[in-house]
């Protein structure tokens, strides 16, 4: 891995850590992650002792029928849900003890998200929504690197729509700034292009490798989409509970 | 490698942005203005749900600190003096004297009493009405008033027939007394305007006060000392002090009370106070003598302003609370519609804490906003009170601008939102991030300490808010424990009766009630804390009406048929037959009378009453006249207890006094004691033969001492009557006493009565505006459960139509459903007051019980229409949605 010395605004500033570093631990680690989940009587099984390792800087793109539990393990990778037994690791340190007050801190520095749905805040503009992740860290040039990240996006005359005014498109990119403004060193995108036509959807996911890329995060990315897996640098399969390595 | 790079990778970054960790004061701001954008509709509900009560509040703090501060503004003019000396008696050489050397010191007596003034028979004209009434006369003699002004109408001295405004200022009331001369020698009198209308008399013609033939010089529109409207027996005649000696109505057996104002001359505070020391210390300890200053300023009224202000105060702060019900409920569906945004927040890192105390410091934005409107309206609303209290409250003691009050409702209505949305706003708390990636994705774990915690919250905090608007946390936390009660109750009765609906929708009922009857039956259908808060308002609503409608009817209703109508006061023995035959000849029946004696109590088993004074629960009786009588029988309503001789009431040779139980417990004499009266200027020793018990229920004429006849026929005396007047006949009869024996003042229980009950007639109204406050937060509350609901309804309504219905069938399912919330609420509210009212109407008042049908349905009735309206008028926009919008949501 090699680093650039003069970094476009969009590379990971001042907290970047050291490449010597980064080598040294992966950014996420799932260790025989288990998940049961109880419906009704009966109790489902959705991951099985699972085991992971996503190396800094690697695009990982997770395929898988509907239902596989893709969902359910980027939840655990991010900490938004608790597994049943095993260990989700983040730069070596594990989660499963931090209480819901820790996991938000940890998520705030270190885990970006996009989602099949957008979920933007419906009563936020598009600039708002991108400054609020960067405000929340106390980012002192929040507004200006919401505003790059905007014209990165190629939203930048648009900030100052709402979410309703928008296409799904142009949501799921204010999505994209939104996930990239605070530089997190990883990002998890649950079938981004899921609820795009399939245009807009690869414009949306140049858009968003270019950003992981240019920026050096490591983004596990679930998608249906084989032309996307394609361009991953590791490509995984979920089925039955477990991992498999795919073509 | 390093410690430090050893660490995971992000280490650094982490411990660069700790000492940021803490959400910002200007993000918090930032994010509540987002989260307020497009919300119109929650902050009007917030306003609605809190602008009721805080107005409330304040117009009652505000009217309270209004009447006190015109009460001390005026307070030299309410007294009409610097200092004033009240007494039964004359003040006596030594203290006359010590009025008379005050430094610059100027007086005037006063002298009040109530007495029978008469149309005279010389007056022309025809008058069909009374002919003699019952007048609250007052004789001055000397400068009066020092402060304030007297104000009259008098006619102008150029014959004009227009009369014109004076006052005491430009027309000393010492010019109006004196007669007129060249012939008319009647002194002149002011009369009330009330006065000359009954009796049909106009400024010139004559008035009979007692036996004196006066003339009206003029009529009295004002006077500085007396709170108008205030329970009065009669109209107001103001006279000289010879005019009253003419009269003898101040003489003996009158209830008349003497006032001596005094100014100073220099009435700054340290001399008033001197002056006032120097009087004290030659009155002692004599409780017979009053001395007040002007800074007293009317300490009874304040005294029961005050204790208004506290009831009326809770009764606010109920129609507060039942808009805190509210609050709990919008928070409940405001949170219902950002639980993607909360767990979207979370995801990027929002903590839980954080998120909390945004939301909570929304809540307390939101408050801020409704009691800041309820507050400015409640400073507004106090102008209505003179006119909802027409002649009790003068406009001109309003002030509108009262700082303390308007915090105080700032305070409470800030406090409140708070306290309510605590508890639901835990809920934030235990929204699942996850909830991105499935909406039904399973909440945290809450923590059952915080659950607990927040509920004392609530608790500790409706408690101290009721204390601070009681004044006592006693009452304070009987208030918290009896609401509590009462909402649990009506939240146990709602929560059966929406069971029971949700059971009758299942059978075969009409298709509308069907639908109306799920609807209310439906689980978090945000009705459950409007049907709370409706039937609260309803219960304390209905309750205050049934406890005033017994009260009213019962002071208002016939006497029982064997008790007096009327008492005749300061009657003289001899005139008594030609009395007793012109009540006889009216129609009356019942007939009853016994002398009269004015005696002092001066030593019991000789020790003197001074020391007894000290020493006995019943202080005033050593201190003053007492009325007494004398007679062979006791009335039948007298039954004795105890009694020395078994066989004779009067058996002992020695003069005998009978004494009643309670008085003779009081001024602690039992069988045998002796007992020695003063009365004009002998004493009588006497000795205590009897004790006995009387029914006072009978209203019939008895004294707590009787004693034996042969013993006090000599003293000066007068005589008692009482009787029963026909219905209708008593005017005449009072005319014809009036003007036969003008001395005698005769008294009209039923009037009184009539008089009482106006007064609380009155009251009751204002209470009854107050009490509509807890309604109206009911339904500002239905209108805001149904409005904030009004997406999902809206998405309901569009489905029916989809369904086929057309918008009128929609209309009544609706119109069903709020009908069903409306009926729900009357019952629960309906059996409450029944139970509240039951109790306080026998227990506390005493009083029989008595259905009243066409209150109870009537309230039913209201409550179910006042429903319907407001929620239909809440759920217009819903009812709009075309059914194409159901093709757009996802
Ligand atoms: N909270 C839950 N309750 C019940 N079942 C769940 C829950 N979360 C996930 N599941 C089930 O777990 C399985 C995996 O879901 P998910 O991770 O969303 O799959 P994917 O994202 O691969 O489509 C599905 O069968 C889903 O129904
Ligand atoms: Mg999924």
């Amino acid at each position: 891995m090699t680093t650039t010395v003069s970094r476009p605004s969009i590379v990971p500033g001042p907290r970047d850590p050291a490449p010597d570093q980064v080598a040294a631990t992966p950014a996420l680690e799932a260790i025989a992650l288990r998940r049961e989940l109880r419906s009704g009587e009966r109790t489902l099984l959705i991951l099985d002792d699972l085991d992971l390792v996503v190396p800094h800087g690697q695009l990982l793109a997770i395929r898988g029928p509907s239902g596989s539990g893709k969902s359910t393990l980027l939840a655990l990778l991010a900490g938004l849900d608790r597994p049943t037994s095993g260990s989700v690791r983040i730069d070596g340190e594990a989660i499963e003890h931090l209480g819901e007050d820790e996991l938000a801190r940890l998520r705030r520095r270190k885990v970006g998200f996009v989602f099949q749905s957008f979920h933007l805040l419906p009563n936020l503009t598009a600039r708002e929504n991108v400054l609020l992740p960067l405000e929340l860290q106390g980012a002192g040039d929040a507004r200006q690197r919401a505003s790059e990240l905007l014209d990165q996006v190629g939203l930048g005359e648009r900030g100052h729509h709402y979410p309703s005014q928008l296409s799904g498109g142009e949501q799921q990119r204010v999505a994209l700034a939104r996930a990239f403004a605070p530089r997190p060193r990883r990002l998890l995108a649950d079938e981004p292009t899921g609820n795009l036509d399939s245009r807009t959807g690869a414009a949306v996911l140049a858009t968003l490798i270019e950003l992981q890329r240019s920026s050096h995060s490591t983004l596990v990315l679930v998608t249906h989409d084989e032309q996307v897996a394609a361009a991953a640098d590791r490509r995984v399969f979920l089925a039955d509970g477990k991992l498999h390595e795919d073509g | 490698m390093s410690e430090a790079n050893s660490r995971p990778a992000d280490a650094p970054a982490a411990t660069a942005e700790a000492p940021r960790a803490r959400l910002r004061p200007s993000l918090a701001w930032r994010y509540t203005r987002w989260e307020l954008r497009g919300s119109l509709g929650r902050v009007v509900y917030w306003v609605l749900c809190l602008a009721v009560g805080v107005s409330a509040v304040v117009s009652i703090a505000a009217l309270a600190s209004s009447l006190d501060g015109a009460i001390r503004r005026e307070a030299r003019s309410l007294l009409a003096a610097d200092l004033a000396i009240s007494s039964q008696a004359d003040l006596g050489e030594e203290l006359a004297r010590a009025v008379a050397e005050l430094p610059g010191g100027r007086s005037a007596e006063l002298r009040e009493t109530v007495g029978l003034v008469a149309r005279s028979s010389r007056t022309p004209g025809e008058h069909g009405g009374a002919r003699s009434l019952l007048a609250e006369l007052r004789s001055i003699d000397g400068p009066y008033p020092f402060y304030g002004e007297v104000e009259l109408e008098v006619l102008p001295r150029d014959g004009a027939a227009e009369r014109v405004a004076r006052t005491s200022a430009e027309l000393p009331l010492a010019e109006l007394f004196v007669p007129l001369g060249d012939g008319d020698e009647r002194p002149g009198v002011l009369a009330a305007s009330d006065l000359l209308n009954q009796l049909g008399l106009e400024i010139g013609d004559d008035l009979l006060v007692g036996r004196a033939r006066t003339r009206i010089a003029g009529v009295l529109i004002a006077e500085p000392d007396r709170v108008p409207g205030l329970l009065s027996v009669g109209p107001a005649v103001l006279l000289g002090a010879e005019a009253f000696e003419q009269s003898g109505l101040g003489g003996f057996g009158n209830f008349s009370r003497r006032k001596t104002l005094i100014a100073l001359e220099d009435s700054s505070t340290e001399s008033i106070a001197a002056a006032r020391q120097t009087l004290q210390a030659v009155i002692g300890d004599d409780p017979s003598y009053r001395v007040e200053t002007y800074e007293d300023a009317q300490p009874l009224i304040r005294e029961g302003l005050e204790d208004l202000e506290e009831f009326l105060g809770l009764v606010a702060l109920l129609s507060l609370l039942v808009g805190g019900v509210g609050i709990a409920q919008g928070v409940r569906t405001w949170l219902s519609s950002r639980l993607d945004a909360i767990a979207v927040l979370k995801c990027i890192g929002m903590r839980p804490r954080e998120l909390f105390a945004l939301y909570l410091g929304q809540a307390v934005f939101l408050g801020l906003i409704g009691s800041v409107i309820g507050g400015v309206i409640g400073l507004l609303g106090v102008l209505l009170v003179p006119i909802i209290l027409a002649g009790l409250v003068p406009p001109d003691a309003i002030r509108i601008w009262q700082p303390l009050a308007f915090l105080r409702g700032i305070v409470l209505g800030v406090g409140t939102a708070t306290a309510f949305a605590l508890p639901p706003l835990l809920s934030v708390l235990r929204v699942p991030p996850s909830r991105v990636f499935r909406r039904d994705a399973e909440p945290l774990p809450g923590s059952r300490a915080l659950d607990a915690l927040v509920l004392v919250a609530l608790v500790v905090a409706v408690t101290a808010l009721a204390s601070w608007q009681a004044g006592s946390l006693r009452i304070g936390a009987f208030f918290f424990a009896g609401v509590a009660l009462t909402v649990a109750l009506i939240g146990l009765g709602n929560f059966a009766l929406t069971r029971l609906a949700q059971r009758l929708a299942t059978e075969r009922r009409s298709f509308w009630l069907r639908q109306g009857l799920a609807a209310v039956g439906r689980p978090g259908g945000g009705t459950l804390g409007a049907l709370t808060a409706l039937g609260l308002g309803l219960l304390v609503l209905l309750t205050m009406a049934l406890v005033q409608e017994h009260v009213q009817d019962e002071l208002a209703a016939d006497l029982p048929t064997d008790a007096p109508s009327a008492f005749l006061i300061n009657i003289e023995n001899e005139q008594w037959p030609e009395i007793a035959r012109i009540l006889e000849e009216g129609g009356a029946s019942r007939i009853d009378s016994a002398p009269v004696v004015m005696a002092r109590i001066a030593s019991i088993d000789d020790r003197p009453a001074d020391e007894l004074a000290e020493e006995r629960e019943a202080r005033w009786a050593f201190r003053r006249e007492l009325r007494l009588t004398y007679q062979r029988e006791l009335p039948a309503d007298n039954r004795v207890l105890r009694q020395a001789d078994p066989d004779a009431l009067w058996g002992d040779p020695r003069p005998e006094v009978s004494v009643e139980e309670e008085f003779a417990r009081e001024i602690g004499v039992d069988v045998g004691s002796e007992l020695t009266l003063q009365t004009g200027g002998e004493t009588f020793d006497l000795v205590v033969s009897s004790i006995r018990e009387v029914d006072w229920q009978t209203f019939g004429i008895n004294f707590f001492l009787v004693v034996e006849p042969g013993v006090l026929e000599a003293v000066p005396q007068s005589r008692l009557a009482a009787a029963r007047l026909p219905d209708g006949g008593e005017q005449r009869i009072q005319d014809a006493v009036a003007q036969q024996f003008p001395n005698v003042t005769v008294f009209r229980i039923r009037q009184l009565l009539d008089r009482v009950v106006g007064l609380m007639r009155q009251l009751s109204f204002g209470m009854r505006v107050l009490g509509s406050f807890t309604i109206l937060a009911g339904l500002a509350i239905l209108a805001g459960a149904v409005a904030t609901s009004s997406a999902q309804r809206g998405r309901q309504v569009a489905l029916l139509k989809t369904l086929g219905m057309a918008r009128a069938d929609v209309l009544r399912v609706f119109g069903t459903e709020y009908a069903l919330v409306g009926a729900v609420a009357a019952t629960v509210a309906t059996l409450g007051s029944l139970v509240l009212a039951w109790f306080a109407i026998t227990r506390g008042f005493e009083i029989e019980w008595t259905w009243r049908p066409l209150l109870l349905a009537g309230s039913f009735v209201g409550a179910v229409s006042l429903a319907v309206t407001v929620g239909l008028l809440a759920s217009r926009r819903a009812l709009r949605v075309p059914p194409v919008e159901i093709l757009r949501e996802n």
